[in-house]
């Protein structure tokens, strides 16, 4: 249970740097990859709901709080249902038919981006199908490329 | 029962965490005083206000009745007060005509009100709210700016018996306007006067305006007593008889003159 503890919070340390570190320098027109969304994704994946949601929430509020979301509460609240939708993924990869599985994972990421642009853009005068192609669209693309690389990768880390 | 209820809901703690952690980070969120917060703020309170529409009805609902009190009120007080106006306007209206006909008339009069009606069951009369102190005594005439009233009878201090003109016993001396024809009102119980003994060579106009001949000692010449709308021949075939409507509605006067001098 400690080694699990440590190894999240190490995991968690190296996304918040990889998050700060490389973020900008892979931001492509203000988009950019999400680590932290990875991590609570594979946290999700591997630990179920009650884990998934409650990382999701913490590590939220750690990226509000030093600057990598936007307010404080909108990351928290975003990766809270982020993290709660992997965890329904947890244990059910090889019950899955694959495409169905990878779809359900691109749908949490979506249903991420989507919670925070529609409130990022709140009394901005933009329209659902600018902001979804112009910003969600292009995130969850980058973001779910990471994601499946890494899965690829680092295979231990869905299961 | 209650510990499958119990059961249930350890069930789903998964989903109760989930509700947890999204209004706590709606908490969180809120504490930002940013324009898209307050924004969503709005929105959320939007999509929450229909639980606010029970405990509003409940208290309409317990308001209704005394609501419905107060409005029976007011709205008999603005009845009242509609009334009073209407009588302030009509009044206004009269006093306006009555002012009017002061300042022209010729004669010396005394502006009185109506008090009472018939309560002799002698003659049809009014009562009217002057009398010896301001001078009037039996036997003048009142009228109003319409036409002729009627006599005073019994004169008082301060009230005067008048008998009006609807009175079986009531004669007034009358000339016709045009034809200057004279003759002899009286009212008839069918609600119209009569002039009779009008000669038979005499030509009477319906519409013809009927005047106090100026014969009398009590009324003054030329006050307006009504207007002719029909002639016809009398029984005997000897004289003519031309129905009169007098010019006052004896029923509605409230303000009349008494004519003091000629």
């Amino acid at each position: 249970m400690l080694k699990k503890v440590f190894l999240i919070t190490a995991f968690s340390l190296v996304a918040i740097f990889i998050q700060i570190l490389l973020g900008p320098w892979m931001t492509i027109r203000e988009i950019r990859p999400d680590f932290l969304l990875i991590l609570v994704m594979f946290i999700g994946l591997n630990q179920g709901k009650v884990s998934g949601q409650l990382y999701g929430f913490g590590i939220g509020l750690v990226a509000d709080a030093i600057g990598l979301g936007s307010f404080i509460g909108l990351s928290a609240l975003a990766k809270t249902i982020a993290g709660f939708g992997a965890g329904m993924l947890y244990r059910r990869r090889s019950r899955l038919n694959p495409v169905l599985f990878h779809g359900f994972e691109i749908l949490i990421i979506v249903i991420h981006y989507a919670i925070i642009y529609t409130i990022n853009f709140k009394g901005v005068d933009i329209s659902a199908q600018v902001m979804g192609l112009r910003y969600i669209l292009p995130s969850v693309i980058y973001t779910a490329l990471f994601y499946f690389v890494m899965q690829y990768f680092i295979p231990s880390l869905s299961e | 029962m209650w510990l499958k209820v119990i059961r249930f809901l350890i069930d789903l703690y998964e989903y109760f965490l989930l509700i947890l952690l999204i209004v706590l980070s709606f908490v969180i969120l809120s504490s930002n005083n940013n324009p898209q917060v307050r924004i969503l703020q709005g929105e959320i309170a939007d999509v929450f206000a229909f639980l606010h529409y029970p405990r509003v009805w409940i208290n309409d609902l317990s308001n209704l009745v005394h609501e419905n009190q107060e409005l029976k009120e007011e709205n008999l007080r603005l009845a009242l007060l509609n009334a009073q106006l209407k009588e302030s306007y009509l009044e206004n209206q009269r006093l306006r005509e009555m002012l009017n006909f002061a300042d022209t008339s010729l004669l010396t009069i005394l502006p009185a009100e109506v008090i009472n009606q018939g309560i002799t069951p002698l003659y049809n009369s009014i009562m009217i709210n002057v009398g010896n102190q301001q001078g009037v005594t039996p036997n003048m005439a009142v009228i109003t700016n319409k036409g002729v009233v009627g006599k005073t009878v019994s004169v008082g201090d301060n009230n005067t018996l008048v008998q009006i003109f609807v009175d079986v016993n009531f004669r007034l001396g009358v000339k016709f306007q045009i034809s200057r024809e004279y003759g002899i009102m009286r009212w008839q119980p069918n609600g119209l006067a009569e002039v009779r003994e009008i000669p038979k060579t005499a030509v009477i106009y319906p519409g013809e305006k009927v005047l106090t001949s100026g014969y009398s000692a009590i009324y003054p010449p030329n006050i307006t007593v009504g207007e002719v709308i029909d002639v016809h021949q009398s029984a005997n075939n000897l004289f003519q008889i031309a129905t009169v409507r007098p010019s006052v509605d004896i029923n509605s006067i409230e303000e009349v003159f008494v004519v003091l001098k000629k």
